[in-house]
């Protein structure tokens, strides 16, 4: 079943349809959450927020092919708005220095990545992506990571393709800069 | 001034880091497994579109419409209550006596009030009779001479008194006069603390049908007097304040003269 098929099918009702479309979807949402929130935990609270919405609102959807980029642009939305109410509440919470979710999910990175190098490079660049700027970031795991035409991303991030072009110069430098032991 | 090799080594260096961002990507998954996550989604999914979510917004309509009602039903409750609220509590003199049935004059009464004093006055020798009513049920009668002798006044006023005790819900006396105009009065008046009110009232009626009342108010050793003109007929007219310890009275009136002939008057 083709995207916008699916899409116009659960629009007149039929269920499965949507099963298709989060099938085809949640791995690319979860991607996303994870790299730009930095924490398993929040990736999949987001993962399915983003598809609750997407399922209460998806009568609303009018271009049946942007499916995909619509609900990366709710996740993205759900991600913002979370990172600001984590940033203020850990401000208010948090004196001692040391996340308690970061640490667990450094446990979790570790169980499922069985190479140990490989498992560096992970956290380096989660770190590296928590260091930049939110738009920076965006831009950064769907043009770099997920491959993403810069076109598509300025559409998912409401911006110029201009300024996704500059967004993903400044990232990679900062990248390069971050992992440069990893590069060399 | 750049070397022929700088984009290339430019390009090996955004592949570099592409490469390890997309290598990266694709060994991010959940703690669990992918399957775990798709069950956790497709169970949320099932659970919040279980009864269809056509339906549940339909249900989310009606529950807003239902809400939107009542609220719209108790701002017009409250609304309703703001406008009865002072008509109740007896401001307005008309619905003193017929909505918090209080013992006072009804308009039938005052009719035939006219033809029977018109009648006392002539079987007691010019003597003029005066009627209080009060709306404890309470009544008193008396005769009283005409202050300039000879002098007739044809028809009657009827004076309504209040007197309000302030800081108590149930601090309103009302009393009904039927005098005749320039006819004083003594009379005695309860109020709601048990103390007794002493009031000396002559109404005079004006050329333009408005009443003046002169008035001596005693309460407890206290005494205020004076003159209160034009007294309204559809509203009280405060005249008098008097205070008995820590409480003060408050005495009010409406006035409305009947003419001689009985003719019916909105009372």
């Amino acid at each position: 079943m083709t995207e916008p098929t699916a899409t116009r099918e659960h629009q007149t009702g039929d269920r499965q349809a949507f099963a298709a479309l989060v099938d085809r979807h949640y791995q690319s949402v979860y991607r996303l959450a994870y790299h730009y929130a930095g924490n398993h935990q929040d990736a999949g609270d987001i993962c399915q927020q983003t598809f609750l919405i997407a399922l209460e609102r998806i009568d609303n959807l009018r271009d049946r092919e942007r499916f995909e980029g619509w609900v990366l642009v709710i996740a993205s939305n759900l991600l913002r708005r979370r990172i600001r109410h984590a940033v203020l509440g850990r401000r208010w919470l948090h004196k001692g220095g040391r996340d308690i979710g970061q640490e667990a999910d450094r446990a979790g990175t570790t169980a499922f990545c069985d190479d140990a190098g490989r498992n560096e490079r992970a956290q380096a660049v989660r770190a590296a992506l928590q260091r930049m700027p939110e738009k920076m970031r965006l831009a950064a795991i769907l043009v770099l990571m997920e491959e993403r035409p810069q076109k598509d991303v300025a559409r998912i991030l409401n911006c110029s393709p201009a300024t996704i072009c500059r967004c993903v110069e400044a990232a990679r430098d900062f990248l390069r800069a971050d992992l440069r032991k990893f590069i060399d | 001034m750049a070397r022929p090799n700088d984009n290339h080594d430019k390009h090996d260096k955004h592949g570099d880091i592409n490469e390890i961002l997309q290598e990266v990507y694709a060994n991010t998954q959940p703690p669990g497994s992918w399957s775990a996550l798709r069950e956790r989604i497709g169970a949320a999914v099932s659970d919040r579109g279980g009864q269809g979510h056509f339906e549940r917004r339909q249900v989310v309509f009606w529950r807003r419409t239902a809400l939107a009602m009542a609220a719209c039903l108790m701002v017009s409750i409250g609304l309703l209550l703001c406008w009865e609220a002072p008509r109740r509590s007896g401001d307005s003199p008309d619905a003193v006596g017929a909505t918090n049935g209080l013992a006072l004059l009804t308009q039938a009464q005052t009719d035939r009030l006219v033809q029977a004093f018109a009648q006392v006055r002539g079987l007691f020798s010019d003597q003029q009779p005066w009627l209080m009513i009060d709306s404890a049920g309470a009544s008193q009668m008396g005769l009283t001479l005409p202050q300039e002798p000879g002098h007739r006044e044809e028809g009657l006023v009827v004076l309504r008194l209040a007197v309000e005790e302030t800081g108590r819900e149930d601090g309103r006396r009302y009393a009904d006069l039927v005098v005749f105009p320039s006819q004083e009065v003594v009379c005695t008046l309860q109020t709601a603390a048990g103390s007794t009110l002493e009031l000396r009232l002559v109404p005079v009626l004006g050329q333009d049908g408005r009443v003046d009342i002169d008035f001596v108010a005693r309460l407890d050793g206290q005494t205020r007097e004076g003159r209160v003109t034009q007294v309204g007929q559809n509203a009280f007219s405060s005249f008098a304040q008097l205070r008995l310890g820590a409480n003060s009275f408050s005495l009010g009136a409406t006035a409305r003269p009947i003419p001689p002939s009985g003719a019916r008057i909105e009372l």
